[in-house]
């Protein structure tokens, strides 16, 4: 859930909080911002009835001109798959069973994920990391009060207990997530990246960004999600691809 | 998602050496500023090797704006990416060239690979795929002209240049007829009606690039002690050539050598080197760096391919490798020779490569037309730059008039010898 939720940048429940801290005085706890984000989208309750999400949308780096479409699932406990379609270019895999991570692709080939990428996209596998319970979040900070994407945002840092930190922005005036910054690990290094969410409507009864923004280098990926579809995942969607299989000892 | 941002972000860089063209339309000073603007946020050295973007611009910006034709706006804009003096800074009109002899009437050709080599053009290579329509065409001989046009160089002209022209004359409709006038070695002349054909490969849109056929090649070969060799070649670095080289790589897994055959090979995606490379590398080791503006360090590292696509475990092949390369083969393709080069992979073979090896990216200007601009630099692992300089062989084979018409395929040869004397050990 949590690749899904995080993917759209959703603040989940903030269900007992191992380490909600406040940088300022003044500002309000980084637990109470991220419970009335939850709220918000549906509440907890609507969360933890999903058992799987399937998120389906299109892609686009206009300046490129490069665009395709994108499918995401994801089920508990902790398994998640995205599919990207490139026109041009062919298809971008990646999944994790929240023990292997990997991804396969025309470029770089098949390929096990290894040291923080791994972390980084074993965290994010996890179903019911949005409700960011103890065993998820190791440190949440509401850092500041600032702007974020042309709004008033509350700044949060979130750190989770497999060591990934996320500078999260809450919407001053409905707390629903804004966007988030965070330095994304690739083979190929670090990689700092900003992700910007927008056009907020209801799936079922839970409130999602239908646009995001995604920022690194100097490049820009729009995508435009078209569906949110709950418990329609089948298992087979999970199928390690052969050649990942094969990388499997 | 992440992971498609990485991936897809990397993947966008290194294009392929584009043809700068004299553009068409009108643009005015918002193409002028636009261009600017984008150099000035993305030159990967922010200090710009010393020389002062800002006046460039203060320079240029006035001829910008008395410009009176479109063309002549563009030209401003071409003379103002001239003035970097580096690679992938090109400007392709939205309404293609206005300079005809360099356009591709179509996709069709004569079947014939050429390069410039002492004030002429000699025939390297001619396509089997050409088939009868190749008939009398033959390595070694020199083409005087095509379809009426002289083709010799002209005072002053790069050989870049006076190739782009000749590739452009060699290319039409299908089934028109090219009439080629060539010199054989013996000094005589003769003239060649050619039709042009269809080239093979897969025709393959992506990004703001013009459609381009991707085609790989496999070829067994023996060297002088009877050794089994496999040559690969494929003429661009994209996405498409993963699958068959795969295959070629498993057609030759048990060979004595590989040869990659990459002249001509103008680049494509950057970050395919990592995986091609994979075939024959078992660690994963850096290939080169490269910086940008926003990211101080990127790598290029080695994806060891470990498995096929169809689920069978395999390891890289750990023969001896040649890289052959040319005075065409750029940017991805000097990135991969280069960087296994230095990492004491390979053996490269050919003839100085382009030296253009600048990771870049496209994007759609405001106008329609779409720029090529570097946005990084390129190192091997031990901090060579290639641009400019480009990938020198190990062993250089000189262009042979005497040679080709001999039939002679020297750098093939120099590598199946090199093979010859190497133990079947890698690293």
């Amino acid at each position: 859930m949590r690749k899904i939720l995080r993917l759209a940048s959703v603040v989940a429940v903030a269900l007992v909080m191992s380490r909600m801290v406040s940088a300022q005085g003044d500002l309000p706890k980084a637990s109470d911002l991220l419970a009335k984000s939850v709220a918000a989208m549906g509440g907890a309750d609507a969360v933890k009835a999903i058992k799987s999400i399937r998120v389906r949308g299109t892609f686009e780096m206009p300046a490129q001109g490069a665009s395709g479409t994108i499918e995401i699932v994801q089920a508990r406990p902790a398994q998640f798959r995205t599919t990207i379609s490139i026109q041009g270019f062919g298809t971008i895999e990646s999944g994790s069973d929240g023990k292997i991570a990997w991804s396969l692709d025309p470029v770089t080939g098949p390929a096990l994920l290894v040291g923080k990428a791994l972390t980084d996209a074993v965290s994010d596998a996890q179903f019911d990391a949005p409700l960011y319970g103890p065993e998820f979040v190791k440190e949440a900070t509401t850092l500041a009060k600032t702007t974020f994407a042309d709004k008033a945002a509350y700044k949060l840092k979130v750190v989770t207990t497999f060591g990934s930190e996320t500078t999260m922005y809450l919407d001053a005036a409905t707390y629903m997530p804004l966007g988030s910054e965070k330095v994304e690990e690739s083979p190929m290094g670090a990689m700092p990246t900003t992700t910007t969410l927008g056009d907020y409507k209801k799936f079922g009864a839970l409130l999602q960004p239908t646009s995001m923004v995604q920022s690194a280098m100097g490049f820009s990926q729009n995508v435009r999600i078209t569906s949110y579809e709950y418990d329609v995942v089948p298992a087979s969607a999970f199928e390690l691809p052969a050649a990942i299989k094969a990388l499997i000892k | 998602m992440k992971l498609a941002l990485t991936t897809f972000v990397a993947s966008v860089l290194a294009l392929a050496t584009l043809s700068a063209h004299p553009p068409q339309s009108s643009v005015g000073l918002a193409l002028f500023d636009e261009v600017w603007s984008i150099v000035n946020d993305s030159y990967y050295d922010p200090t710009f090797g010393g020389l002062s973007w800002t006046a460039v611009r203060d320079d240029l910006r006035p001829k910008a704006a008395a410009a009176r034709t479109e063309d002549d706006a563009r030209a401003v804009v071409v003379e103002m990416l001239a003035r970097l003096k580096r690679s992938h800074f090109a400007l392709l009109a939205s309404g293609g060239s206005a300079d005809d002899e360099m356009v591709l009437k179509g996709e069709a050709n004569v079947g014939a690979d050429v390069r410039v080599a002492g004030g002429e053009i000699v025939v390297t290579h001619v396509s089997p795929l050409g088939g009868s329509s190749t008939k009398g065409l033959a390595p070694g001989q020199r083409i005087v002209s095509i379809d009426g046009r002289s083709m010799a160089p002209r005072p002053g002209e790069l050989p870049l240049m006076t190739w782009r022209r000749v590739n452009a004359a060699m290319h039409g409709w299908t089934g028109s007829i090219a009439s080629v006038v060539v010199r054989n070695v013996d000094g005589n002349t003769l003239t060649l009606p050619v039709p042009r054909v269809a080239p093979a490969g897969e025709l393959v849109q992506f990004s703001n690039l013009p459609p381009i056929r991707v085609n790989v090649e496999q070829r067994a070969f023996k060297t002088p002690a009877g050794r089994s060799v496999g040559v690969i070649g494929f003429n661009i670095w994209m996405a498409q050539i993963a699958a068959p080289v795969e295959r070629a790589i498993d057609a030759f897994r048990s060979a004595d050598g590989l040869i990659f055959d990459l002249r001509g090979n103008p680049g494509g995606l950057a970050l395919m080197i990592n995986s091609i490379a994979g075939h024959i590398l078992d660690t994963p080791d850096t290939m080169g760096t490269m910086r940008t503006r926003q990211v101080p360090q990127l790598k290029f590292v080695v994806n060891p391919r470990r498995s096929t696509m169809d689920g069978r475990s395999v390891s890289p092949f750990a023969g001896p490798v040649a890289v052959i390369v040319d005075e065409l083969s750029a940017s991805a393709t000097e990135c991969f020779a280069g960087g296994l080069q230095d990492l004491g992979r390979v053996r490269v073979f050919g003839r100085t490569s382009m030296g253009q090896a600048l990771p870049a990216s496209t994007k759609r200007l405001a106008n329609g037309d779409v720029l090529e601009y570097a946005i990084g630099d390129f190192v091997t692992s031990k901090g060579r730059s290639l641009e400019g300089a480009g990938v020198v062989p190990d062993e250089a084979q000189p262009l042979s008039i005497a040679a080709l018409a001999a039939g002679r395929d020297q750098s093939i040869e120099a590598a199946l010898a090199w093979i010859d004397r190497s133990r079947p050990t890698i690293k």
